[in-house]
């Protein structure tokens, strides 16, 4: 007897839509019945997990790689994560983790196909030590939800990416520098263990482990991170941002050398370049922010304080106003919002050594005014010699061969920096042509561990050590340092006759396609920064666990019904599972007004496919009474929703 | 066959949308949770039936004020505030609060329950002024005022003599007037009252289903006499000459009284005997120096109060109503003359208060209308409920249901009193307490505790 394959386990937080037939290795791994691990089956919901942050040119994407898994699968405790690998160990499957897909290098999309692996439902804080400051957390934590748990017992994180809707496991494999990581220092300053699922079992990974070291920036090389124990702070009242402003370029720079020297670090400290304070005043429709390179301090506590303090009276720099740094300070977890007047944005992510900063930042501003590009810049100083440079330009992602034109001119602007001394941030796989930069010890400690950790090779295969995708490995010549590495390290140096001809073909194609008139769901889409944010706040997410119920997922729905892509109908009436409590409104960095877009979306897709009436009712049903959904009303859906009662706490 | 008194009541729901007293309003930030649709029991908040994932704009007409969605509210996107338009509502001794209750127990015909404390003052002008005596209520039945012994509410209108006389054959003597008996102590009054055909014809089908009588102007006899039997008319005669065109069932006439109204009764009287004669007189000094003539003369005394419940001097007919009560008791006149009041009755609890005043019983003018979905405004222009074309079979029954639940809030005071009989109310006063002499009570013995006006 067949028995139904989709039998959900019971239980008040969980809301189970139509079903989904399974097939192929969906269907496989769904019968092998591993407890807490959901297996994603609908076409629809798989599609979403075929990219990540970045908006590859589908023409780059479609040719070069088999990005699309053979299925996806969900796994909410470590047991399950074992499980899942030991089966693809057996069956000899290729595993790509994912956390919240909010990088843009694409190191969470299968080049060959195999079984995406989402840790986003790791998602609980496990224990608050609050004597000895430090957390567990499971590695699919958002760093958000991480620093609300902690804010209950007057503690926060040290450090956190930009996205703070990102994961723990994400940010451990993917980089590790971010905010607060100049007084805090890097990533793996600040975690004490990691437990990691591999194809052999659980292990424990702590200092001095040289594999402990290796999973820093090992992009899911070696296994899946289901645990992590991060050091904490408490909160300091002292703690406080000061925004500076410069008229130029070195001026800014020397003072931020000076800044990162000082025997009590800050917390952070950013430069900016005039164009951010531009875009920041557009976005805010206003002139808060005046003209000039500007610099972000935040101090750490009192006697960073004072010395950021002292240090500002010896010089004679006056700090602007207090708001300001504060807007500036919030605004930082908020990078992509740029998007919104693109649609879209296109970037370089570099690691600059601070003696060649001056150099870096004047070689970025020169190459994108060749290009004809507007950039915003910013440097995160970091704890010893490197920084983090972001180049951020707008595109126009409604406009296919603009697009594909601004994305070769960042992998221009990204290879000409590291000529000059700069360090790729991430690899991924758009980055893969500069692996010959990434330093030579960590590749070699990162090789160890694999063969180690992961001798099969099943994790995340295809990239880093060497980049292998369709068309017998054209992704891995392309993506090398042998194929663009080269011709982009050519291009670089060409870039004084080059630029002229890029700037005409951008200026050609924005004739051709004229930005009036568009879809409003496409400009929409393009405008998101599918940072994910939406993912972690949605009370419907959390009941269904099926990402098409999220902003992003319809988004991109949207763009697939205007594409003109098939959708299945329970694809379609997922759409319509929504709670309309507008929490994925309150985080959304791009500020859109997500909840009319729905309206019309649905009102397209009820057309297509109707509604179904019963569904939705009884989903509100479910949810009402799901002690989930209280727990996530009563801590806010909305961040910076007044508490209830006078000053005391929210009431459930 | 004894058969018990009932009124048939059925649940008719206004014309127009009512004034909520509470205005609840629901911000921007909701994020449709839902909680409000949970917490509140008057169903308020409830998810919007198209779509329900929303949460539809809250029904403030059911909102009773009780704040849990406001507390509940985890975003605090609720508030409730008290309705300018509410508030606007009426005029005088005609309270919104009382609008708005009238409406409900014409609607539902139910006790009103008013809740969520009480604020205002524990006096106020007329009526309010006094408080009715309500010590037995310490041990109310499991079921209510309907399970207890029977309570009567009727009332005999006629006059009624103080002794009987027999002969030696103990036949009696004494001539018997016409006595009328109620089963209610108010009649529906349409003298004073300007109204359409069909609201005419709808009061009368309900002072039919009520079992009482109607007041009406003698010229409108025509418009209601299929509805009803003559012998429940009471036609208001300008002068005597009208007498002709009442029906010779009508056992009552009410004559405006002028400066011959000794004459016209007597008149009426030698025309018609047998039939009861009132005299209708808008209570002023004056009334009281022609009363106890009156006693001997008339059967029945219609003293007029405006809407306002005052009457021509201003005095309310609480103090009006006692003064000629007690006149009249000590020249032993009282019951030669059934006194029926009108004029300024806006709630339920004013008809006891009358009769503990004094009154025989009364009519029903001014609370007719706000049944049907009036709002006492100063002025009758452009009526916001569109009252002059309820239809009939509308009127009769928020009529029937008005005078259902005021009949049943008398019974909830008497059985509260302990009296069984409402005629043992009338000029009860010992019944009441009343404003200045619990104020005597409680500060004349206090120097310096005189009242400050």
């Amino acid at each position: 007897m067949e028995a139904d394959i989709n039998d959900q386990t019971v239980s008040s937080d969980h809301f189970t839509p139509k079903v989904e037939m399974a097939s192929g290795l969906s269907k496989e791994i769904t019968l092998l019945r591993i407890p807490d691990l959901r297996v994603i089956s609908g076409e629809g919901e798989k599609r979403l997990y075929t990219r990540d942050q970045a908006d590859v040119p589908s023409v780059v994407k479609d040719t070069l790689i088999q990005y699309r898994p053979d299925a996806v699968v969900q796994p909410s405790t470590a047991e399950a994560t074992v499980a899942l690998l030991q089966y693809a160990r057996g069956r000899g499957l290729a595993v790509i983790p994912r956390g919240s897909g909010s990088s843009p290098f694409g190191g969470s999309i299968p080049v060959n196909g195999g079984i995406v692996l989402d840790a986003g439902n790791l998602n609980k804080v496990l224990d608050v030590d609050v004597k000895n400051k430090c957390v567990k957390v499971q590695g699919g934590c958002r760093w958000a939800d991480v620093d609300h748990e902690l804010s209950k017992h007057g503690l926060r994180i040290i450090s956190c990416p930009s996205s703070r809707f990102s994961t723990v496991a994400g940010w451990i494999c993917g980089g590790g520098l971010g905010v607060g990581s100049l007084g805090g220092g890097h990533l793996s300053k600040n975690i004490i263990s990691i437990k990691m699922a591999t194809g052999s079992g659980l292990i424990e990974l702590m200092p001095p482990q040289e594999e402990f070291k290796a999973v820093f920036g090992s992009e899911g090389q070696l296994g899946i991170i289901v645990e992590a124990t991060l050091k904490v702070k408490s909160i300091d009242s002292a703690s406080k941002p000061h925004f500076l402003l410069f008229k130029d370029l070195d001026g800014a720079v020397d003072v931020a050398e000076r800044l990162r020297r000082l025997s009590a670090l800050p917390e952070d400290l950013i430069y900016f370049s005039p164009g951010k304070l531009r875009y920041a005043n557009k976005l805010l429709h206003g002139e808060h922010f005046g003209e000039g390179h500007a610099l972000l301090v935040t101090s750490s506590d009192q006697a960073s304080e004072d010395a950021i303090l002292g240090l500002l009276s010896s010089t004679g720099i006056t700090e602007e106003k207090e708001y300001q740094a504060r807007l500036l300070m919030h605004d930082r977890y908020f990078p992509m919002k740029l998007r919104r007047l693109g649609p879209g944005m296109m970037g370089a992510e570099v690691l600059a050594p601070m003696p060649k900063l001056k150099d870096i930042l004047h070689r970025a501003e020169d190459l994108c005014q060749e290009f004809d590009l507007d950039p915003l810049l910013e440097v995160h100083v970091m704890q010893g010699q490197e920084s983090l440079l972001l180049c951020y330009y707008l595109t126009d992602q409604c406009n296919d061969s603009l697009y594909l034109l601004d994305a070769a001119k960042s992998m221009i602007v990204t290879s000409a920096l590291i000529e000059i001394g700069a360090k790729p941030y991430s690899l991924g796989v758009w980055n893969n042509s500069f692996v010959d930069h990434w330093p030579k010890e960590e590749m070699r400690r990162l090789r160890r561990a694999k063969d180690k950790l992961d001798p099969s090779g099943m994790m995340n295969p295809g990239k880093y050590f060497a980049l292998k995708g369709r068309m017998f490995g054209a992704a891995g010549m392309l993506f090398s340092p042998r194929g663009s590495g080269m011709a982009l390290g050519l291009m670089a140096k060409l870039h004084m006759p080059l630029s002229p001809v890029l700037r005409t073909a951008s200026k050609v194609t924005r004739k051709l396609v004229p930005s009036e008139g568009r879809d409003m769901l496409e400009e929409m889409v393009n405008q998101c920064a599918m940072c994910g944010a939406c993912v972690s706040v949605c009370p419907a997410y959390a009941l269904t666990k099926d990402e098409r119920v999220t902003a992003r997922g319809k988004l991109l729905m949207g763009r697939d019904l205007a594409e003109g892509r098939d959708i299945t109908k329970e694809s379609a009436h997922r759409a319509f599972l929504c709670m309309r409590c507008k929490a994925c409104e309150q985080v959304c960095q791009s500020k859109l007004d997500l909840i009319p877009a729905y309206d019309e979306l649905e009102s397209r897709l009820e057309k297509l496919f109707g509604k179904d009436a019963a569904e939705i009712e009884h989903f509100i049903r479910i949810a009402e009474l799901s002690p989930k959904y209280d727990e996530m009303v009563a801590r806010g859906l909305v961040l910076g929703a007044p508490k209830n009662g006078m000053g005391g706490d929210r009431r459930v | 066959m004894y058969e018990r008194y009932h009124i048939g009541t059925v649940v008719t729901v206004g014309r127009h949308r009512p004034v909520p007293k509470f205005i609840v309003r629901r911000e921007g930030n909701c994020i449709n949770c839902g909680k409000c649709e949970r917490m509140c029991v008057y169903q308020a908040h409830r998810r919007d039936p198209v779509d329900p994932r929303k949460m539809a704009e809250p029904d403030s007409t059911l909102c009773k004020n009780c704040f849990r969605c406001v507390v509940e509210c985890p975003q605090r996107a609720l508030s409730i505030r008290v309705n300018d338009d509410f508030k606007a509502l009426g005029n005088g001794v005609w309270t919104p609060v009382r609008i708005t209750t009238m409406w409900g127990e014409a609607e539902n015909a139910k006790i009103p329950v008013l809740g969520a404390g009480y604020r205002g003052l524990f006096s106020g002008p007329g009526f309010d002024a006094m408080w009715t005596d309500m010590s037995e209520i310490v041990r109310p039945t499991r079921d209510g005022i309907h399970g207890r012994e029977f309570i009567s509410t009727g009332v005999d209108i006629g006059r009624k003599p103080s002794l009987l006389r027999f002969d030696d054959d103990m036949r009696l003597l004494t001539e018997m007037g016409t006595i009328i008996d109620l089963p209610v102590p108010f009649m529906l009054d349409l003298s004073r009252l300007v109204v359409s055909e069909n609201i005419m014809k709808g009061i009368a089908g309900a002072a039919k289903e009520l079992g009482t009588l109607l007041v009406l102007p003698v010229g409108s006899i025509e418009k209601v006499s299929a509805l009803m039997a003559d012998d429940m008319l009471v036609p208001v005669l300008s002068k005597v000459d009208d007498l002709e065109r009442v029906p010779k069932g009508v056992r009552l006439v009410e004559i405006e009284g002028g400066p011959d109204w000794k004459r016209d009764v007597n008149e009426l009287k030698r025309s018609r005997p047998g039939m009861l004669v009132g005299v209708r007189m808008t209570s002023s000094p004056d009334l009281l120096t022609v009363a106890n003539d009156m006693a001997r003369e008339a059967d029945v005394l219609h003293v007029l109060f405006a809407e306002t419940g005052m009457g021509a001097d201003g005095q309310y007919a609480r103090d009006a109503s006692r003064k000629l009560h007690r006149q009249l008791v000590a020249a032993g006149l009282r019951d030669q003359m059934t006194i029926v009041s009108s004029g300024g009755l806006a709630a339920a609890e004013m008809v006891p208060k009358s009769i503990i005043c004094g009154a025989d019983a009364v009519t029903l003018e001014g609370a007719l209308k706000v049944a049907l979905g009036c709002h006492a405004c100063v002025e009758c222009k452009d009526c916001p409920a569109d009252v002059e074309n309820a239809p009939e079979e509308f009127v009769r029954q928020r009529v029937i249901n008005m005078c259902s639940a005021w009949r049943d809030q008398m019974l909830e005071m008497l059985g509260a009193m302990g009296i069984r009989d409402l005629r043992r109310l009338r000029g009860e006063t010992g019944r009441a307490i009343f404003q200045e002499d619990a104020h005597r009570d409680a500060f004349s013995g206090i120097e310096g505790g005189e009242k400050v006006e």
